[in-house]
């Protein structure tokens, strides 16, 4: 069992690393437009998070979503072809990078306003907990969305009506720009559950054995009708905040202090030791991903875009209703 | 006459409709209905459980249907309409109900950035089969932030429909057809109409649910309006109204007012309109002109500030 999930949680790390790589030179040269969010340094908490979930139950992300799309099942080659903006894209190319969804794996985004995981994902829970539906729902948002109001309104109906919602906070330590001391007045964001009666508890976001751990427990708890669970991952990005940030505010010492700790270094680290993966699986595995990524590339340059641009904006056709808008 | 206030109005068919009925009633039922024939439906929202509703359009729901199907929220508008949205993408049909429409200003995020976006932002993979029925416009000594009227914001939405029903036939229909549709919709009803009467068939068949009806046919002018404004008044100089009742804003303007009665009276009075509405009017005038001078098209509006503390109802 360790070796196969060892195996995977390698693949996971190595696509977002490759994945992320790649989508910052398409952007670099002009093939992605917008905002493009990345992940590096992050890896392990959707990788260690998602993979202790089931299969069924419902994931409800941030911009900086594409590793957790992909880990999800979305396929590398819809993911990176929404971010080129083309039809093929898992969006159909109306969402781009920041608004990913593949309603059948039930990843339902995306969610570029800080703060609507929130709600968004308590609907889901509310849904499910009517039906007395064994799934959960993931809920995935960063240091600065604690300080939405949407944060406090939905812990609160989450507390009281027991939904299953397992809320995952992406403590990368910076809102943009403004150190979490300086946003917020309890940094400790796990603590804050506790105003609701939530249980919550803080984990080593750059480590993913432990992410994964702390995120079985979770899943467990909240699936036996326990109500919210709230678990911290601090971890760290080593980009800035998005393609158009160079991450100046932040000290090159800081930058190198918390690479020492890279999330995909220490696992491999670890996996060679306890002799869960080979040197050769390890190169074998970025081998096989350095080929996926390239081939999503290739699929979403030659990817045509979306056709009609007036489309889904409404189910039914507006001439059923007498006029347009 | 009015039905008896339990909430248990009975299905389709169980029981002969009133003659006459209040808008309350009218919506009540409607829900009722939906709720039965449907599990998928639910309503949540401030006080609408236990309480029956601030306007007791839920009245009854609450103990024939439990508390699962019938919410009573803590008062967090924004997140309680965006679970609303959350529960319409993975399968629900809410009826959220927010107590009124200046609360809404709160969940505008929940409105217009989710609800109104994600179908066309996923592709059309995803739906937000969700219905936002609130009350506004002008009632009495309420002060200006309690006495806002939001089609002019609402209506140039992308996404959202909106409808605005007057009267008791109007509300059954136009929320059953709103809890039917598979977009997100905007039932905007008016605090002063709850508790007047009116006309009510429950197996009268309903027209689109856009599509405006006429009150009165006229020869001189035609006037096109809705809620309250949309009440027949004589005209005061002789005039032969022709009055139209505007029935949705969003899309725009049915093709009915708007052409046909304005090539045949020649002049449009879109009254109420502070947000536009006269536009589509005016591309119709445009087209429809044979007589220069003759299509006019005239908007009134209310006066550039916020409605005041009047003891009586202000009618701008």
């Amino acid at each position: 069992m360790r070796r196969k999930l060892a195996r995977q949680f390698f693949y996971d790390m190595a696509l977002a690393r490759q994945f992320e790589q790649a989508a910052a030179e398409q952007y670099t040269q002009g093939n992605i437009g917008g905002f493009l969010h990345l992940y590096p340094g992050e890896e392990a908490v959707a990788i260690g998070s998602l993979r202790a979930a089931e299969r069924g139950d419902y994931v409800v992300s941030t911009y900086r979503e594409h590793v957790h799309a992909m880990v999800w099942g979305v396929s590398p080659r819809a993911v990176m072809a929404e971010l080129f903006g083309r039809a093929t894209g898992c969006s159909g190319g109306y969402g781009g990078s920041m608004h990913l969804f593949d309603a059948e794996r039930r990843f339902l985004g995306g969610y570029a306003i800080v703060g609507e995981t929130f709600p968004i994902a308590a609907g889901i829970g509310y849904w499910l907990r009517l039906n007395e539906a064994p799934e959960i729902v993931l809920c995935y948002f960063g240091d600065g969305a604690a300080n939405q109001g949407t944060f406090h309104e939905t812990l609160n109906m989450a507390a009281l009506w027991k939904l299953p919602v397992l809320f995952i906070c992406e403590n990368n330590h910076y809102q943009i720009g403004t150190e979490i001391h300086r946003h917020s007045a309890v940094p400790e964001i796990h603590r804050r559950a506790s105003a609701y009666g939530i249980d919550g508890r803080h984990v080593d976001g750059m480590d993913v054995l432990a992410v994964y751990e702390a995120t079985r427990t979770a899943v467990q708890h909240v699936r036996a009708g326990n109500g919210p669970y709230l678990i911290e991952c601090e971890t760290y990005r080593y980009r800035g905040h998005s393609m158009a940030d160079s991450g100046a505010y932040r000290s090159a010492l800081e930058v190198a202090e918390l690479r020492a700790r890279d999330p995909q270094e220490s696992f491999r680290e670890r996996a060679l030791k306890e002799a869960w993966l080979s040197e050769a699986d390890c190169q074998e595995i970025e081998q096989t991903v350095r080929n996926v990524v390239e081939d999503a590339v290739r699929f979403a340059a030659e990817s045509p875009p979306p056709t009609e641009p007036g489309k889904n904006v409404y189910k039914e056709s507006l001439d059923l209703y007498g006029g347009r808008p | 006459m009015t039905r008896k206030r339990n909430g248990n109005f009975g299905g389709i068919g169980t029981a002969r409709p009133a003659p006459e009925l209040q808008v309350w009633e009218a919506l009540n039922i409607a829900l009722d209905e939906a709720m039965a024939r449907d599990d998928a439906v639910f309503v949540l929202g401030e006080d609408v459980g236990l309480f029956g509703g601030s306007y007791r359009v839920t009245q009854g729901l609450y103990a024939k249907y439990g508390e699962w199907r019938v919410r009573d929220t803590p008062i967090s508008e924004n997140s309680f309409v965006g679970m609303g949205v959350g529960a319409a993408l993975a399968g629900g049909r809410p009826v959220v109900e927010i107590m009124t429409v200046n609360f809404a200003l709160l969940a505008l995020d929940a409105i217009i950035n989710m609800a109104a976006k994600l179908r066309y932002m996923s592709g059309g993979q995803l739906q937000v089969p969700l219905v936002v029925r609130m009350p506004g416009g002008v009632a009495k000594q309420l002060a200006a932030q309690h006495s806002q009227r939001l089609e002019h914001t609402l209506m140039n939405v992308p996404g959202l429909r909106i409808v605005t029903p007057g009267t008791p036939q109007d509300s059954y229909w136009q929320l059953s057809q709103a809890i039917a549709a598979d977009d997100p919709i905007i039932v905007l009803e008016h605090e002063l109409l709850y508790f007047t009467k009116g006309a009510f068939d429950a197996a009268a068949a309903p027209p689109p649910m856009h599509a405006a009806a006429m009150r009165r046919r006229g020869r001189d002018v035609t006037l096109i309006a809705w809620h309250r404004g949309a009440r027949c008044r004589r005209g005061r100089h002789g005039a032969c109204q022709e009055w139209h009742r505007s029935r949705g804003h969003r899309p725009a303007q049915p093709a009915a007012a708007r052409s046909a009665a304005v090539a045949r009276v020649g002049r449009a009075h879109a009254s109420r309109d502070r947000g536009g509405r006269g536009l589509p009017l005016r591309r119709c005038r445009r087209r429809n002109s044979g007589e220069p001078g003759r299509n006019r098209v005239l908007r009134a509006r209310s006066a550039g500030a916020a409605a005041g503390l009047r003891r009586c109802a202000d009618t701008v």
